[in-house]
């Protein structure tokens, strides 16, 4: 590994007057799950090493009258076994449980799964269905935004000079909503997921009626993305009627997948709609 | 036939696992040494290019770099990589570094530094111009007049031959007429079934040590499948004497194959070692290990021709073999291939043609079967396709079919035949159906219609050891041990054979505790090395428990026979009434009558009767093939095309089981690596440049244990008359069969046969559209 200076802040003013100072020349480490990586293969060169975990404020889940707080450098781990969340949740919860094995998991963070920008995030869509919001913190204060508006490319997030994620905010859902992630990947454990789908319904009338939905579709376009016209195409309707034909071909107006060494674009696209059709299906089936 | 054993055929826990489990075994990568240097190797980002010029002065003259060497500095010797065949046809066709690169990731040069990363920091600054040339990456496409010239010339033995259209070798087989075959059959099936390219990966990754000693000598420390055929390979590419490299033993993390020759990273440290007279470590890294290992991948045409009733009567195969860019063991793996295809079933009429091509991808080696899973995927997937066809139970066909005992064996081709003396197949195939329900196989569906369940089997063997009745004119097989009795009553073995993992070292206890009546604990095995071992030929073939076996046994007994000539002298009793049992040599009939071990050899030492030594250096004069059987039971899901191997059963006809826990162990073992290779492990290669696109196990994927199904595992009741204690091998059997019984399961579930591995998910929903268009 190449040599780097390293350093290791304590407060979250201290590390975004660090990255302003090294802008471009840093890299910032959290769970180091796939910096230490790159950084070994040599695919990026840092000079400056920037360790936020010993950040307290960063570390940890709260939970408030509308929703949940997650530092961002909160471990998986510590997100997939938070009884609050499993309770209120659970797909977060779940999500979280499909990244890697154990080992990782306890090393990941929240905001290196979101920061790395990757599309096959799998912290993404769920958090993307439950509209959460984010708090970036910079050298000169904070500013929030919708998650959706964070991600921007493969490997590119919403994040300026000097700024760091500093937590997220996760909005109760309504009492009647229903949540899955479903990822497909060969594996059970250790994949990147070759396609992943959140999908969220508001079902009312024990579960006939649709209010709302929210689906959100990891690893088959640049970013994480919403397929709001294919959840126009649910909400306000009977379960009865949801128009599947339909919406298997709105969704591949909503994607752009692309073909490499895991698999092809058809069969990503193929599999958007499968996984998507069976979580709405077992969304509806839950009574 | 079953002997009464006191320590064969029990469970013990491997002699070295206490030491593996807490981590204090030392392996070839935690020895140190001081002032040690560190190997790299500068690799080609070309597929094949000529190397003009080579500029090094920038990385010579780095600060901390010791040794900077490319093809003009290094011994004018081709190499060679494995000393398994015999030296008339060992083949040569490369040096340590070339001018000439022929894969992405090729050797262009090599740096000793001080530490990896300023050797890696040279690798950087030596600037190569290269003429890249055109390359062909498809073993189809290659072996034709119109394919890029990868090797005009190679060695064969110490010949210099042509090499025309990137043709290695071809091979042709006949036994009966298979013409006249196929005018009496009823129905001829003809299918292409194509393998993959997986890589053995071994935990543990390729690493050396070189260190220098006086008078130009060398102590080598390598993670090799044969401390003397690793010596013969570096004394031979360096043109050195052999006694001047004295090679240490060490455990190894895994191996499957990638061991089994020797590559360029050890003679090239040891020249560097050479060179720089400090010690050399040259580590492969993830990535190289991918760049140098792999199964080779084949394409094999069969046409076989039945009657109604089922009897084969005729089967043709036409075999391409890739052996990469590099042909480590020349042409053997599809002579072996052929030789497979030959014995799974009895057959009067057949015919095999087969031919190993070059291509400008990473040479490949042997891994787990040596050419038998390729033979196995063919005729094992061909043999249910006839089953359906017939309306036969595919169970049926195979018992109709199947080699069993008297019946004519190929080995190692047709150049290693031995009489079959022990099979299990028939007990393992009914009592595996039992296990797995396979009548069950009637039901298809689940509770979620878009899932479907499938059962299938396949069967097969390996052979155990490339052993025939007289000498054969293509590969050695021969294994030397020396034990000696220590003064408190203990046997020491010295012997080199390799263990891998695999536990035939313990098995080695076992039988030296059995016959000379100790207890497990109580034999020892010395970890040696060249100079103190005997020649032993690498751990492979599945031979560690039978080959080696036969020679450790062998030297038991003599040890035995002299132990109870001293007995018989002092306790007055003719050695035949004479008892070792629990370290005491007893009197049948008069317990009383008695002498421990340890009184024994002090005694002899005292009057100066000699030392309780025995040496014994054998040729096996078979080869007896471990039969095997193994059924699965699938999922399908049709909406994502994934598999899930829910259930697997594997019958595995090993004579007698030496330690139960080992052979359970090399069964699961071989499960997981057979469902790798049914289902994802593979190696994939840029079209356009030739460039490795899954590197590592990112994107390299092996069964994790969640994804592992339960085995269960049936051990038939067989005794192999060559063996020792009646035993024979197990460790590559159990794979071979693997992937066609999940193909099989697959097209019980949903009527898609796949015929070329991995089966993904994306092949298994392309093939049900196709089926859904028709």
């Amino acid at each position: 590994m190449k040599p780097f200076q390293y350093h290791e802040p304590t407060t979250v003013k201290e590390a975004c007057q660090l990255i302003a100072t090294h802008w471009k020349k840093a890299c910032v480490l959290a769970g180091g799950t796939d910096l230490i990586i790159k950084m070994k293969k040599g695919v990026i060169l840092p000079e400056h090493v920037i360790n936020i975990k010993k950040i307290p404020e960063l570390n940890g889940i709260s939970e408030t009258s509308d929703g949940f707080k997650i530092g961002s450098i909160t471990s998986l781990s510590a997100i997939a076994n938070h009884e609050g969340i499993k309770a209120k949740q659970p797909m977060v919860g779940e999500a979280a449980l499909t990244v890697g094995s154990l080992q990782v998991r306890n090393l990941a963070t929240l905001g290196g799964n979101l920061c790395n920008g990757a599309p096959s995030a799998d912290m993404a869509p769920g958090l993307l269905v439950l509209d959460s919001l984010i708090t970036l913190s910079g050298v000169n204060g904070d500013r929030k935004m919708k998650l959706e508006e964070f991600f921007v490319g493969p490997g590119e997030v919403n994040l300026k000079k000097g700024e760091i994620l500093k937590e997220l905010f996760v909005p109760f859902p309504d009492k009647d909503m229903r949540m899955i992630y479903l990822k497909h990947g060969p594996r059970r454990a250790m994949d990147c997921a070759l396609v992943g789908v959140a999908v969220a319904l508001v079902l009312k009338n024990s579960g006939q009626q649709c209010e709302s939905a929210k689906i959100a579709l990891g690893a088959v376009a640049p970013t994480p993305v919403r397929a709001k016209k294919s959840e126009k195409l649910l909400s306000g309707k009977s379960v009865k009627d949801f128009p599947i034909q339909e919406i298997k071909k709105m969704l591949l107006t909503e994607i752009a997948p692309i073909s490499d060494v895991r698999a092809s674009a058809t069969y990503r696209a193929e599999m958007i709609s499968s996984l998507t059709l069976k979580a709405i299906e077992n969304l509806v089936n839950l009574n | 036939m079953k002997e009464n054993f006191n320590v064969v055929r029990k469970r013990y826990p491997k002699i070295e696992a206490l030491e593996k489990a807490t981590g204090s075994l030392k392996y070839c990568g935690d020895l140190q040494f001081p002032n040690m240097l560190y190997a790299k190797i500068l690799r080609s980002p070309f597929a094949h290019a000529r190397i003009k010029r080579i500029d090094t002065s920038r990385a010579t003259n780095l600060r901390g770099v010791k040794a900077v060497i490319t093809h003009d500095d290094i011994p004018n010797i081709p190499t060679m990589h494995q000393f398994l065949h015999l030296p008339s046809i060992l083949y040569y066709d490369s040096f340590l570094l070339e001018n000439k690169v022929r894969h992405y990731g090729d050797r262009v040069a090599a740096v000793a530094a001080e530490s990896p990363d300023v050797a890696e920091e040279a690798l950087k600054l030596i600037k190569v111009d290269y003429e890249p040339l055109p390359a062909v990456f498809d073993l189809m496409e290659s072996g034709t007049a119109t394919a890029p010239t990868i090797h005009s010339n190679a060695w064969k033995g110490g010949d210099p031959i042509e090499i025309k259209n990137n043709i290695v070798d071809v091979r042709e087989a006949n036994i009966g007429d298979v013409q006249k075959g196929f005018q009496e059959s009823d129905l001829i099936i003809e299918n292409t079934f194509k393998t993959s390219k997986p890589n053995p990966a071994p935990l543990e990754r390729t690493v050396v040590t070189c260190v220098p000693g006086p008078n130009g000598s060398l102590d080598i420390y390598g993670t090799t499948q044969s401390i003397h055929a690793m010596r013969k390979n570096i004394a031979s590419s360096l043109g050195i004497p052999l006694h001047k490299i004295t090679c240490h033993w060490t455990y190894l993390g895994g191996s499957f194959g990638a061991h089994i020759h020797t590559g360029w990273i050890e003679p090239i440290s040891a020249f560097l070692a050479l060179r720089t007279n400090r010690p050399v470590r040259g580590e492969k890294t993830r990535e190289e290990m991918f760049l140098a290992y792999g199964r080779h991948p084949m394409v094999i045409r069969l046409k076989t021709g039945v009657k109604k009733d089922g009897t084969l009567i005729a089967m043709e195969v036409d075999i391409t073999d890739d052996t990469g860019a590099y042909a480590f063991s020349g042409a053997s793996k599809m002579a072996l291939a052929s030789g497979f295809c030959l014995s799974m079933y009895v057959c009067p009429n057949q015919r095999v043609v087969g031919r190993t091509v070059y291509t400008n991808t990473p040479p490949l080696t042997a891994m787990r079967g040596a050419g038998n899973p390729q033979a196995h995927w063919a005729v094992e997937s061909q043999m249910d396709i006839i089953a359906e066809r017939l309306n036969i139970d595919p169970i049926e066909l195979r018992l109709k079919n199947h080699i069993g005992i008297g019946e004519c064996f190929y080995g190692q081709s047709v150049d290693v035949i031995c009489d079959v003396q022990s099979c299990g197949t028939e007990e393992l195939i009914q009592k595996g159906a039992e296990a797995i329900g396979w009548p069950s196989r009637e039901k298809n569906d689940t509770e979620k219609p878009w899932i479907k369940r499938g059962v299938g089997m396949a069967r097969g063997f390996h052979t155990s050891g490339a052993g025939s009745p007289e000498p054969s004119p293509f590969i050695m097989d021969y294994s030397g041990a020396i034990i000696k009795m220590n003064e408190d009553g203990t046997a020491l073995v010295m012997n080199a054979s390799a263990d891998a993992g695999g536990g035939n070292r313990s098995a080695y206890v076992a039988m030296v505790a059995e016959e000379l009546g100790l207890r497990y604990e109580d034999v020892i095995l010395d970890q040696g090395n060249t100079n103190t071992t005997l020649f032993d030929v690498p751990t492979h073939a599945s031979r560690g428990t039978y080959g080696t076996g036969l020679a450790i046994l062998q030297a038991a007994k003599k040890v035995k026979q002299k132990l109870f000539e001293w007995a018989s002298e002092l306790l007055e009793a003719p050695i035949n009434d004479l008892v070792a049992e629990l370290g005491s040599i007893y009197v049948t009939g008069s317990p009383e009558k008695k002498i421990t071990i340890e009184d024994l050899i002090e005694t002899a030492q005292i009057k100066g009767w000699g030392s309780a030594i025995g040496e014994a250096s054998v040729r096996p004069k078979a080869c007896p093939p471990h039969f095997t059987v193994c059924f699965v039971e699938v999922l399908v899901d049709t909406q994502t095309g994934k598999v899930e191997v829910v259930k697997a059963v594997s019958g595995a006809d090993v004579g007698t089981p030496i330690n139960l826990n080992n052979v359970e162990g090399q069964v699961e073992g071989g499960i997981h690596m057979g469902l790798g290779f049914a289902l994802y492990e593979d190696t994939k290669f840029d079209p356009e440049t030739g460039e490795l696109l899954n590197p590592g196990f990112l994107d390299y994927k092996m069964l994790t244990f969640s994804d592992m199904p339960p085995v269960q595992t049936i051990i038939a009741d067989t005794y192999e008359p060559t063996g020792p204690f009646g035993a024979k091998g197990v460790g590559e059997g159990v794979t071979n069969p693997v992937a066609p019984a999940v193909a099989n399961a697959i097209f019980n579930a949903i009527g898609i046969r796949i015929k070329d591995l991995p089966i993904t998910a994306e092949k298994i929903m392309k093939a049900l559209a196709e089926k859904k268009t028709k």
